[in-house]
């Protein structure tokens, strides 16, 4: 049996190593900072309470990714009762510094936030470089089912990306 | 622009800190969410698990010293059968609370139980207890003192109730229930 304080340090070590990962769901699936807060919160509650399941057989990675990605996927914006009235767990400043970096970046964010809950998940996953095999695996369905759905993600967002170049010249 | 630049132009934030954490507040707020949780399903469970032993405990009492007739038996059999059905789906709820959900189908397909056994239980708590409650609440005052304000009161607490409960169900777990099949539908979908 895991103690108590055992897990929080590993917690903390699992959200300070990934918390980039952590972010770019909570930024496409939750708009409002407020909202973002809740959705980190949500995720942050279910990666505490997966770790006394963690057996080690999965990358520490692939472990937060999967708990990331299936709370998000299912986080609605019912956490709005249990709000507390304490400090923001997030702070807003650095979302925007970052996001004033690149345009780019800010398009396709936007482009993953117009997408149905599933393809975004999809997308987020393909972004970040997981093979169809990963990905039929983290989302329970068959690897043609990925690669079909892929193909169509793809095609749109090029389709997309074209539209924005036209519109620039 | 093609794919692979879409890729790099993602790739540039892995580095870069989008937000900063609260880490403090951060453990605090896991704890307190968790056990608040816990908290009143605990509650819940036990105020109606304990409440349908009772009531069999006080049947086969009264009917036991009473010399009361046999038949009192039933609804004292009853009460417990409820109590172990009670049992029985707590335990295989925390079960399937605990079984961590491998993929995204696993996880929308318990997302989906969990909130078809609130909206159940929504329900059981509406049909079996506040409606039966209230009613029997009433006749014993009506039978005890004909104080017909206390029962118009009991009848509009009763109702509120039972409109809280039916008003919860529709604007919040039938309409997740829902969005969280079609979710599993676009899933599935190729």
């Amino acid at each position: 049996m895991m103690q108590k304080a055992e897990q929080d340090n590993l917690f903390l070590n699992w959200i300070n190593g990934y918390k980039n990962l952590i972010f770019k769901f909570v930024r496409a699936y939750a708009f409002e900072l407020e909202d973002q807060d809740d959705l980190f919160q949500e995720i942050c509650i279910q990666l505490w309470r997966s770790i006394p399941g963690y057996r080690g057989e999965s990358a520490v990675s692939t472990w937060i990714y999967r708990v990331t990605l299936n709370t998000s996927v299912a986080w609605t914006r019912k956490e709005k009762k249990y709000r507390e009235g304490k400090a923001p767990l997030l702070e807003a400043h650095t979302i925007q510094k970052a996001s004033d970096q690149d345009d780019r970046l800010d398009w396709l964010y936007k482009q993953v936030i117009e997408m149905d809950k599933i393809d975004r998940a999809l997308t987020l996953l393909l972004l970040d470089g997981f093979s169809y095999k990963e990905m039929s695996s983290m989302l329970g369905i068959s690897e043609s089912n990925v690669g079909v759905k892929i193909s169509r993600i793809k095609k749109k967002l090029i389709e997309k990306s074209k539209e924005i170049i036209s519109d620039e010249v | 622009m093609k794919f692979d630049e879409m890729k790099k132009i993602w790739d540039k934030q892995n580095n870069e800190p989008m937000y900063a954490i609260n880490e403090n507040t951060l453990i605090q707020m896991i704890r307190s969410r968790i056990s608040k949780s816990n908290f009143f399903l605990k509650l819940y469970d036990v105020a109606m698990i304990g409440s349908s032993f009772f009531v069999a405990i006080l049947l086969i009492g009264d009917t036991w010293f009473h010399d009361e007739s046999p038949i009192q038996y039933i609804p004292a059999g009853v009460a417990i059968i409820l109590g172990i059905y009670m049992l029985v789906e707590r335990s295989r709820r925390k079960r399937k609370e605990q079984a961590f959900s491998q993929s995204l189908l696993d996880s929308l397909d318990q997302a989906i139980w969990s909130t078809a056994y609130l909206i159940r239980k929504a329900e059981t708590i509406m049909l079996w207890y506040v409606l039966p409650l209230f009613g029997a609440l009433a006749i014993s005052v009506w039978l005890m003192s004909e104080k017909i304000w206390v029962v118009i009161c009991l009848a509009i607490v009763a109702l509120f109730s039972y409109f809280g409960i039916l008003w919860e169900l529709k604007r919040w777990h039938r309409p997740r229930k829902k969005a969280l099949i079609h979710l599993k539908t676009i899933l599935m979908q190729e």
